[in-house]
């Protein structure tokens, strides 16, 4: 054995490899191996392209899982009998594998990171709405400290990080806007504008400090909900409509609008401003212009559309033009948006320009609008069609 | 006889464990290649559904075609045993064929890859355009690049395999390569559910 041709060398290795198959089944099996790959991956184009026709049965969580599942398998057949790693020595199998666990734990944390951050933004719920109004309060009381005699704050910090706006609209700046806003925090409900141009309107610059916050009372509208009004109500046009989706057709001045509200100030606020009131020439006013929408021909379900498909085209909103793009929210629930729609609504003295029985959003209108799966531009169409204010 | 582990690069010295140290040294990278990809798939899909203009993912992927890809990059990475396999059994012949069948599939998953971004700019999905577009090229276009080396690879041990006499240490460098293919392509599979497929559910 003292001297060896490379050729011995290389049958030597063969005889000593680490595979565990007989060198001569060992093809027939990674072809087996290539056979149940190129399967899977047949079954998974299939769940997908012919979801609708051959796979009605299973939901739409169904098909992910499965899909999870397959590849995760494929990636298993590949790792263990085309890696050899199934079979080879452990250490190999323990660097991987780390690599492998600190690579599933980066993707969970990314993942948790964000959609933590948007539950912070978008939920206000019913029990936790008096303790969220209240520390909202603090945040104002202690903002206005802060503007008189520039104390420090940390409270109020803590509190802003819960009202950035979800990062959906970091990308703001791909809309070209002219002389860019710029957010400047106030109070729960009196972000101001500001932009390059200089025109200041912030709440710091007006002689009397900082105007008086009005704070949102999630339980403001529930208040006011006699079983009288339900009992009187009478099916006017637009109620009538949501009365034949929804069943017994709830009033917009009763609906629990506490879900809507955190909607909107961590989703639409950034945009459409905490107020309402919107930025002239970038984003149209919701306050005084929404009931405009909801009271027009269509206009309910152009509303549902609006939120789930988004918007982009030029329209005149009062004299004033906009053409940019509203992103689309349809990743939010029917119950969600609906009572988004209902907080934008009722609020900035948006329910005053409405009949006291305008009913409310639904959410089964909301659903009933999800198989359109329209597109922006469609949605833009719509609106010309309709010929909404 | 038994001295002669493979991998092992002096036979003089004995160790305790046959562990190749480029073998590891290839698993360890893979690992933290694991952690890089898993960076910038965990981007991808963070950012999925945030773009405020098009095109949109459901607006321009294209599923057929891509599985016709994932099926060819799978079926290279099958070639590349049958590659292994043959130079252990010391069949220069076969190896050429098949390690030239693994270079020719993975140009062709490069052709389509090369084919659908120049489609998708023509559409308007650039670098720029979105956030779909920043994290998809980022992602699909890393992963090309690793395909692409992994081509060249492969090529450069076929042209070996002419130059001079395979040895053992040849089928530890083969088996290496075939490592780093197989990690390209499951790195695929994850893309072609996470990215192509989800999408459409
Ligand atoms: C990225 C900024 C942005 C965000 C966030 C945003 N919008 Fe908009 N929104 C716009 C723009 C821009 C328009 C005008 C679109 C156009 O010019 O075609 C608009 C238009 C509207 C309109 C008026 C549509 C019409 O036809 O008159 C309403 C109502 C509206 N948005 C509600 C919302 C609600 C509710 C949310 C939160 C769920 C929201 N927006 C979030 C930018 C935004």
């Amino acid at each position: 054995m003292a001297k060896k041709t490379s050729n011995d060398h290389a049958a030597d290795h063969a005889a000593s490899s680490s595979e565990n198959h007989h060198e001569g089944s060992s093809v027939g099996f990674y072809i087996f191996i290539a056979l149940v790959l190129g399967a899977i991956t047949y079954l998974e184009f299939a769940l997908v392209e012919y979801q609708d026709t051959w796979f009605t049965a299973l939901s739409n969580l169904w098909i992910l899982v499965l899909l999870v599942v397959l590849s995760v398998v494929k990636f298993i057949l590949v790792v263990m009998f085309f890696m050899h790693l199934k079979g080879d020595h452990r250490t190999f199998a323990g660097f991987f594998s780390s690599g492998m666990a600190i690579a599933v734990g980066t993707l969970f944390a990314l993942s948790a990171l964000f959609t933590v951050r948007s539950l912070a933004t978008a939920q206000t719920p019913q029990q936790e709405g008096a303790g969220v109004a209240e520390a909202q309060g603090q945040e104002a009381e202690e903002h206005g400290a802060e503007q008189s005699e520039q104390g420090t704050e940390t409270e109020a910090s803590l509190a802003h990080r819960f009202e950035y706006p979800a990062p959906k609209t970091l990308n703001v700046d791909i809309i070209d806007l002219g002389p860019r806003p710029q957010l400047v925090r106030g109070g729960a409900n009196s972000a101001t504008v500001q932009t390059d141009a200089g025109n200041s309107q912030t709440a710091s610059s007006r002689p009397g400090g900082p105007p008086p916050i009005t704070l949102p009372d999630p339980f403001a509208q529930g208040a006011g909900g006699a079983a009288g009004q339900n009992a009187a109500q009478p099916a006017a046009p637009p109620a009538g409509e949501a009365q034949a989706a929804g069943g017994a057709a709830a009033l917009l001045v009763d609906a629990d609008t506490s879900a809507g509200e955190g909607v909107y100030n961590g989703n639409c606020a950034s945009c459409h401003q905490a107020t309402g009131a919107g930025v002239p020439g970038a984003f149209p006013p919701i306050a005084g212009h929404a009931p405009e929408l909801a009271l027009a021909e269509g206009g309910r379900e152009y509303l549902v559309n609006l939120l789930l498909y988004g918007l982009q085209g030029e329209i005149q909103i009062s004299g004033q033009a906009y053409n940019g793009a509203m992103p689309a929210w349809a990743q939010f629930s029917d119950d969600e948006l609906a009572s988004t729609l209902n907080y934008v609504l009722s609020s900035w003295g948006n329910a005053e320009a409405l009949p006291p029985e305008y009913a409310a959003f639904t959410a089964d209108e909301v659903a009933a609008q999800r198989d359109a799966a329209l597109s922006t531009a469609e949605v833009y169409e719509l609106r010309q069609t309709l010929e909404l204010p | 006889m038994s001295s002669l582990i493979p991998g092992h690069t002096t036979h003089t010295e004995h160790r305790s464990t046959p562990l190749s140290d480029r073998k590891l040294l290839m698993w360890i990278f893979l690992a933290s290649d694991c952690m890089f990809f898993a960076a910038l798939i965990g981007t991808y899909l963070v950012y999925n559904g945030r773009s405020l203009v098009g095109p949109y993912p459901t607006d321009i992927l294209d599923i057929p075609l891509t599985t016709v890809s994932t099926f060819v990059l799978l079926m290279s990475s099958f070639l590349m045993v049958l590659a292994l396999h043959a130079i252990r059994m010391n069949d220069i012949p076969k190896f050429r064929l098949w390690t030239l069948g693994v270079a020719f599939f993975g140009s062709i998953f490069l052709g389509f890859q090369v084919y659908e971004f120049s489609h998708f700019i023509y559409e308007g999905l650039t670098l720029q355009q979105n956030l779909f577009g920043s994290t998809f090229f980022t992602l699909t276009g890393t992963h090309g690049v690793h395909v692409t080396i992994g081509v060249l690879w492969l090529l450069s041990l076929l042209i070996i395999s002419y130059v001079r006499p395979m040895t053992s240490q040849d089928a530890l460098s083969v088996e290496i390569a075939g490592l780093y293919w197989h990690f390209v392509d499951i790195v695929w599979i994850v893309i072609f559910t996470a990215v192509y497929l989800v999408e459409f559910i």
